[in-house]
């Protein structure tokens, strides 16, 4: 067979040329896709749990201030609200 | 299940789509089942096979991130053919072992190509295909393997039909002279 028509017949099977990925070709774009989608949804719960421990933390930092501005102190009695606090004077206050 | 799928063939390719941004995973399933061909003939043809998986992959991830984008304005066929053949110049692009083009490639990758034991007509175009530069290789596939006409493949290749007619000319007359020398070895 001459050279040129080796080339034409070699072209027009071009067109039965058919090749196929492997098995499962789908089921592999889906996983992806799955695992895209989970990414996705990562930074969106990271974002929730950052607004929730900075609202926490705010909310500690203000209890203090208020605290301090109350007491003029941040020792445990003045957190706990005890700084004021005598456990006999119920007795006493019973006793008069 | 099986009838929603067989349901779900029925569609259109716009309907399915709709059903796919309304997030039923099954609808796209169907869209990647009927276009899978299409762009393995694509992807196979410019890279071979090792790294035309993953780039057909990467080819229904694309189209899935932008479907939003998708209306519809050409066949969703030529629109995933489209991204394929960008993502397979890109692939060609990074891939350092890529072939210039050069015939002279012909005797020093022939380790990889057994003509005793391989000499089927599928190998042959694999073969032939690998050692055209892009520019060609592109224009052969979309016009002899895809069977596009050289205006779809002017239109997808966003190139005058005068260049697309020129390039498979000179793109034959290569595989020509690939073969020729394949006969050689």
């Amino acid at each position: 067979m001459k050279e040129s028509d080796k080339t034409e017949n070699i072209i027009e099977e071009m067109a039965n040329f058919n090749p196929e990925y492997q098995e499962g070709f789908s089921a592999r774009v889906m996983g992806k896709i799955e695992s895209m989608e989970n990414q996705q949804q990562l930074p969106q719960f990271n974002r929730f749990i950052s607004w929730i421990s900075l609202s926490g933390a705010a909310a500690i930092i203000l209890l203090l201030l208020m605290v301090y501005s109350t007491d003029g102190t941040l020792n445990m009695d003045a957190i706990y609200g005890l700084l004021n606090y005598s456990p006999d004077e119920p007795l006493l206050a019973s006793l008069k | 299940m099986e009838s929603e799928l067989g349901e779900l063939k029925s569609l259109n390719d716009l309907q399915l789509i709709d059903l796919s941004l309304k997030g039923n995973m099954r609808a796209f399933e169907v869209i990647i089942k009927r276009y899978e061909s299409a762009v393995a003939r694509v992807t196979i043809s410019m890279l071979g096979n090792e790294a035309a998986d993953d780039v057909g992959q990467e080819v229904f991830l694309r189209f899935y991130s932008s479907m939003k984008k998708f209306k519809g304005d050409s066949k969703l066929g030529t629109y995933l053919v489209r991204i394929a053949i960008n993502l397979s110049l890109n692939e060609i692009k990074k891939n350092t072992r890529y072939s210039s083009g050069n015939n002279d490639n012909i005797e020093n990758n022939h380790g990889s190509y057994n003509l005793e034991e391989e000499a089927d007509t599928r190998s042959i175009i694999q073969y032939s295909l690998n050692l055209l530069e892009p520019e060609f290789r592109t224009v052969v596939v979309l016009r002899n393997i895809e069977g596009y006409s050289t205006r779809e493949t002017a239109e997808i290749l966003n190139i005058p039909q005068g260049t697309v007619l020129s390039r498979l000319s000179r793109g034959h007359q290569k595989l020509k002279e690939i073969i020729t020398k394949l006969d050689v070895l």
